[in-house]
């Protein structure tokens, strides 16, 4: 997908979606046993990932965008998890049903993670180059040399300086940002086709971000498909093709992000928009959040809910006007009603001006 | 409490140095300046960001102030009395009247004690005796602070994240403080939470007439909470200054890059902010004169280069690459196969085939040849020897205008340099809004 092609033509998307999709998540849903019961973190989740593109789950803590991705390729510790149901389908393979052995030669080999804190993926003892060398020998017989060469040329790909001299480094020796790179280039060592980033730059400065911003932007150009999650909306804005937006372990909004940001549709999304003007008046919003497990989850601190958002699953999505390809998952826009009270605060909500008023 | 108009805190040039020691017998052998020669006001009830990245120094500061860490030099004025000074039960005095929050919730809270007796705790420790007046006050400050009297009796790991920082935001106000220093404390908390969390200190804030000083790395939380802005970088405050003007119109380069580095809530505006080298110079070691000018996008150029910027930065660049030793692999002699040639040199660092000021021509050339026949520290003497910006000559001094500080060449009336007008390669600043 060329850089001009960012914002995605959807009526294209639509029609080749069976060529172009890599991974197809259907009705996920992995609850969390604890002594307190069972959490339903990801309780009935589905979207699609194209071949090239990056998509980002945005949400708070405890929405599920992590066990989201932890169960794709079941990462995910079980017990205390389990992954009730759902169909992870990558590339035509199952990925819930194979073998835990096939699970493995995917991960790591075609779909790669990297996590917030670079330090879960360098072991302190060693060398960062025998761990990238490891990454690499893992996937493909090499000799030593030419595995050496090629970490080499991994962890200048990933813009570290010096990389021959610092190879031989250990990650201690290595600042926030450079561990980030280097725990990037271990995932980038089979050459992936997927990677999935978790919150990757919340740990490190503002301007240590804009940079790996940039090297993953790169690889994304370069035909990786990425599933990036993150709470922020600003590196939402600076990175994804598409938006996911998660809230109470389930999908509440999608669409490409251009649309999302101009008019953002669901009450929670407007809420998560709002966030980022001033300070929050603290209107009541109580401390602790009771979430709902049925029905629209966010409709305890939505102001327009009705009757109707109580009940069943999350309300199904619906087409918000005038795109076909950006949804909400929230009564107002189905067919019956008329979703344009919500839409008017989508106006006020809103990051950023649509291009009509723009002169 | 402050009855005259001097500022609640006061400091002036404080100075907190770590040795560096070496052998068996840790013998010194050097120090890093995490803060070296910082001055700022709070006022009664004012708040007061400092902004900066990791090894800024801000966390030290911060520190210093509440003597948690012994400063160096330097003065710490809390209310009329001198900090440094201080000990017993002045310094106990003191230590209730000036409260810290730390980033990690967890840390700050013992697992086998319950939220009642951590809210409590600091009351004891302060000599007050009945059980039955404590149960009050804590019960009062809990619900202030959005949580409720049954919560009393609940131990830590039943709250989430957001909910401890409202306790311990619940445990600082329970002494009566006049100032909170709060060091990253929403960074652990994130969209509406720490949205909420922020309201809350700021109501409380003004509720009770507290002064704030508040660590932050993330500048566009500062900008949403605080009156002034303090900028650090390697130990020094660069720009100072209300937070309004400081963020929208941002005038030391460093800040401009900080809030260039934050991106855009637009989608369509995907640009970055990019130092001239991303290298954070060691702070046992800063460079000399500005210390940021090793990275610094509007270094000035040597007195009477006429030079555009766009050339002159081009210049920069590759001088302070090379010496940060983040030279590209494209050019190393010693990873290269075949032999190096003056036309990759030219393209890599995107330096003209010859400059519109012909006077650097013959320096960039006989870098660039030292380069060639593998001689880095010779391309960096060739260059730096020739090349020298008046800003690595002195230190800059704080210039005042307009009410904003800076420390920057650029804004010296004495100095080559004028200042440039700021963009940030966007037509508005990325974390303004309305």
């Amino acid at each position: 997908m060329s850089a001009e092609n960012q914002w995605k033509n959807t009526d294209l998307v639509d029609e080749s979606t069976s060529e172009t999709t890599l991974l197809e998540v259907e009705d996920l849903m992995t609850h969390i046993h604890t002594e307190r019961g069972t959490v339903r973190a990801v309780d009935g989740v589905s979207f699609d990932i194209n071949r090239g593109e990056t998509v980002c789950i945005v949400g708070e803590s405890g929405s599920g965008k992590s066990v989201t991705c932890e169960s794709l390729t079941r990462i995910i510790s079980q017990p205390p998890a389990e992954i009730k149901q759902g169909r992870v389908t990558f590339d035509g393979t199952q990925l819930l049903d194979i073998s835990e052995k096939e699970i493995r030669s995917i991960r790591g080999n075609r779909i790669a993670h990297v996590f917030q804190n670079p330090q879960s993926a360098l072991d302190p003892v060693y060398t960062i180059g025998k761990q990238v060398v490891e990454a690499i020998t893992i996937h493909e017989e090499l000799e030593e040399d030419d595995a050496r060469q090629r970490a080499i040329d991994l962890l200048r790909k990933v813009g570290i300086s010096r990389a021959h001299e610092r190879i031989d480094e250990y990650p201690h020796e290595f600042s926030g940002g450079m561990q980030q790179r280097a725990a990037i280039a271990i995932a980038l060592a089979a050459d992936p086709e997927l990677l999935i980033a978790d919150e990757p730059t919340t740990a490190v400065d503002v301007t240590v971000q804009a940079r790996l911003i940039e090297l993953l932007r790169g690889l994304s150009n370069a035909g990786m498909s990425m599933l990036w999650i993150t709470h922020d909306l600003r590196v939402v804005a600076a990175i994804a093709d598409r938006v996911i937006v998660m809230y109470g372990g389930t999908i509440v909004e999608e669409g490409p992000i251009k649309e999302v940001f101009t008019k953002p549709a669901h009450p929670y999304t407007q809420a998560l928009f709002e966030s980022y003007h001033g300070l929050a008046d603290d209107s009541g919003r109580p401390a602790r959040e009771h979430i709902p497990g049925d029905g629209c989850r966010f409709r305890g601190q939505c102001r327009f809910a009705v009757d109707e958002c109580a009940g069943g699953n999350q309300p199904a999505f619906a087409s918000v006007p005038d795109s076909s390809a950006h949804q909400a998952a929230c009564v107002y826009y189905h067919n019956d009603r008329d979703p344009t009270q919500i839409l008017e605060e989508a106006t006020d909500a809103r990051p950023i001006a649509p291009e009509v008023s723009d002169d | 409490m402050t009855e005259n108009n001097e500022p609640l805190l006061s400091v002036r040039d404080l100075k907190t140095y770590y040795p560096i020691t070496e052998g068996l017998l840790r013998r010194q052998v050097g120090s890093v300046k995490a803060v070296d020669g910082i001055s700022f006001d709070v006022e009664a009830g004012e708040t007061l960001g400092i902004v900066g990245e990791s090894g800024s120094g801000k966390t030290t500061a911060a520190h210093s102030i509440l003597r948690l860490v012994e400063p160096t030099e330097g003065q710490i004025i809390f209310d009329g009395q001198a900090v440094t000074d201080l000990s017993g039960k002045d310094l106990r005095n003191f230590r209730r009247r000036a409260q810290l929050i730390v980033q990690d919730p967890n840390e700050a809270f013992s697992p086998r004690m319950t939220i009642g007796e951590a809210v409590a705790e600091p009351l004891k420790l302060h000599g007050l005796s009945d059980q039955q007046r404590r149960r009050e006050i804590v019960e009062d400050i809990l619900e202030r602070v959005g949580l409720s009297v049954e919560d009393v009796n609940r131990f830590p790991h039943e709250f989430s994240g957001g909910e401890k920082q409202r306790i311990a935001i619940a445990r600082a106000l329970v002494l009566n403080p006049d100032l909170i220093i709060a060091d990253e404390p929403t960074s652990a908390l994130d969209g509406r939470v720490q949205s909420d969390v922020l309201g809350l200190l700021d109501r409380i804030r003004r509720e009770f007439n507290i002064a704030v000083v508040f660590i932050s790395h993330d500048i566009d939380v500062v900008r949403r909470f605080c009156d002034h802005i303090s900028v650090m970088y390697l130990g020094e405050i660069v720009e100072q200054g209300p937070v309004d003007e400081v963020i929208s119109n941002p005038s030391h380069p460093y800040t401009r890059v900080l809030i260039g580095s934050v991106p855009s809530l637009d989608p369509e505006d995907r640009s970055l902010a990019k130092p001239l080298t991303d290298t954070i110079p060691d702070p046992s070691d800063p460079p000399t004169g500005c210390r940021f000018h090793t990275r610094c996008p509007e270094v000035i150029p040597p007195e009477g280069y006429n030079i555009s910027h766009e050339q002159w930065q081009l210049l920069a660049r590759f001088r302070f690459t090379l010496e940060a030793g983040e030279l590209p692999e494209e050019v190393d002699i010693d990873l290269i196969d075949e032999p190096l040639d003056e036309a990759m040199v030219r393209s890599v660092f995107g330096l003209p085939e010859s400059f519109s000021y012909g006077a650097v021509d013959a320096t960039v050339s006989s870098a660039i040849e030292a380069l060639i026949s593998g001689d880095l520290d010779g391309a960096i003497d060739a260059i730096s020897e020739e090349i020298v910006t008046p800003c690595e000559q002195t230190s800059p001094a704080m210039i005042e205008q307009d009410g904003i500080s800076v420390a920057c060449h650029r804004y010296d009336p004495a100095k080559a340099g004028s200042p440039l007008s700021w963009t940030g390669g966007r037509t508005t600043s990325p974390i303004e809004h309305d």
